[in-house]
């Protein structure tokens, strides 16, 4: 029912440090679709026809997320970076562009920093808009993963979504870290979907892969498919088991089946 | 139930000087108060106020905003707890209050809390050599805090039993626990033995109580009932004068 797509940073790592090879052993299992971080640090020539030779499409890449957007001194730069990063993702031939918020300031109050990262988010727009592609909106769990950043509820990055009100601002929707921060997500998904571009997914806790935690991943898919999602959905775990094909073909199965 | 006044946002009617907003506190019958730094204040004249007025000053800061995750701060951190330790026994006060300063978003949160932990833990013993109490706050990052790293009351307490001092114990703030969505009844029972002190404020604004939304009768009530019977701190931004802001909460400690 829903096409995956594989983080390469976190997973086929068994095939070496080199991407190349990741995307070959990919490939090799099977998937057709992937997604990694930065593009900047990275040999994009090579990378594109690697993704082409093996017929692996990019779903998704990353903006550096380090940019302390609540500085409105940082937005210049950032939008230097957000370029680069749309031109390096384009050149993968992928078309969205994953943008998070940075640290947060602990003295001043969220909806102050909110509105002052979605001004960053407005003017990346433009950029977007120009180029052709899709800004995603990223909260992250402070809980486990990242503690300090802004953006740790879904309804933190909602705010931004829904502030910039541009077409080229998506919500990305992480299960893994909405339920990791507390959140519910047949609470949080039904009031969202309709920004939403793009759903990734780990097992909680632990961010291993799906059938490795406590979610029950046949509810999880069920919910996705009640409220519309037909997008792809991308894995961006850490298997707990040597070999990632192994490790993803329970989800495989379960996406196979309904 | 007395009530403690943090005097850096109450009676600032009074005038910039801390003195006589010790006496306009004293005024008003509360012979509590708190303040946050001690450097930017004359403690001598400040001590004549209180002694004068027969006012216990219940806490002050630590003055280190610094992120207690990074070794690199404990140093300056520890340094400035031997400060404000010094600064609480020339003012007769005996508990100094801390955060854990900013989380950092590329190291998960377990092996933060134990760095911040192993800083707590220098804190209290220098805390220990002076006489007094080293009491860590939770914050919310919901709405005034971003990025503070403890901002649940269970890591608190979980980094206070860690610590296994008995010069370290929790500031429970009533406010920030509700902004972080707690049931302030969960977060504490059980953990009463912990609990040096308790400030309040209403949400959603942290004004006075009385103006928001929170059910203080109960509030109190329930930390009554868990065995809390230190003072309540009052530290909110008033919307009308201090003497005014009190009665809604004076009335309720009345009746409880």
């Amino acid at each position: 029912m829903f096409e995956l797509s594989v983080n390469l940073e976190y997973m086929f790592r068994e095939a070496g440090d080199d991407l190349a090879d990741r995307v070959a052993q990919a490939a090799k299992a099977g998937f057709t679709r992937a997604e990694i971080f930065r593009t900047d640090d990275r040999d994009v020539q090579t990378l594109a026809k690697v993704l082409e030779d093996h017929g692996v499409e990019l779903s998704t890449t990353v903006a550096d997320p380090r940019t302390r957007l609540v500085d409105p001194a940082t937005h210049e730069g950032f939008l230097d970076l957000f370029r680069r990063a749309a031109e390096g993702a384009i050149a993968l031939g992928c078309r969205r562009v994953v943008v998070g918020s940075g640290p947060a300031v602990p003295y001043q109050k969220r909806a102050v920093q909110l509105e002052t990262v979605a001004r960053a988010v407005s003017a990346a727009a433009d950029i977007a808009d120009e180029l052709d592609v899709t800004i995603l909106i990223e909260a992250v769990n402070t809980r486990v993963d990242h503690p300090g950043v802004l953006f740790s509820e879904t309804q933190d990055a909602v705010t931004v979504v829904e502030g910039v009100a541009s077409p080229r601002v998506r919500l990305l929707y992480d299960l893994y870290h909405s339920v990791a921060e507390g959140e519910n997500p047949a609470d949080v998904l039904p009031r969202v979907i309709g920004l939403v571009d793009h759903v990734q997914i780990a097992d909680h806790p632990g961010r291993g892969e799906p059938g490795s935690g406590n979610i029950d991943w046949e509810r999880q898919l069920g919910l996705l498919q009640d409220v519309g999602y037909s997008g792809v959905l991308g894995i961006e775990c850490h298997p707990t088991r040597a070999s990632t094909a192994e490790a993803l073909q329970y989800i495989r199965d379960l996406c196979a089946q309904s | 139930m007395e009530l403690s006044a943090s005097i850096e946002l109450l009676f600032r009617e009074a005038g910039e000087d801390f003195g006589d907003r010790v006496r306009a506190a004293a005024d008003a019958g509360i012979t509590t108060v708190e303040i946050w730094q001690h450097s930017n204040k004359n403690l001598k004249s400040l001590r004549k106020a209180l002694d004068a007025s027969d006012t216990c000053l219940w806490t002050l800061l630590v003055e280190s905003r610094a992120p207690l995750a990074d070794r690199e701060t404990h140093k300056a951190f520890v340094e400035q707890v031997e400060l404000a330790s010094r600064a609480a026994r020339e003012l007769r006060c005996e508990r100094i209050v801390t955060g854990s300063g900013v989380g950092f978003p590329y190291l998960r949160r377990a092996p933060q809390h134990e760095i911040v932990v192993d800083a707590l833990k220098g804190g209290a013993e220098v805390a220990a050599e002076h006489g007094v109490v080293l009491v860590l706050e939770n914050l919310n990052t919901r709405v005034d805090h971003p990025g503070t790293l403890f901002d649940t009351t269970s890591e608190c307490l979980a980094a206070i039993r860690e610590v296994g001092l008995p010069s370290i114990a929790l500031l429970y703030d009533v406010y920030h626990s509700l902004q972080m969505r707690e049931s302030p009844r969960e977060e504490i029972e059980g953990h009463i033995d912990l609990v040096s002190h308790v400030q309040i404020a209403d949400l959603p604004d942290r004004t006075e109580p009385g103006t928001g939304r929170i059910d203080w009768s109960a509030q109190l009530r329930d930390l009554k009932a868990l065995g809390y019977d230190g003072p309540i701190g009052l530290e909110y931004w008033p919307t009308t004068n201090s003497v005014r802001s009190l009665k809604h909460i004076q009335r309720i400690i009345r009746e409880l």
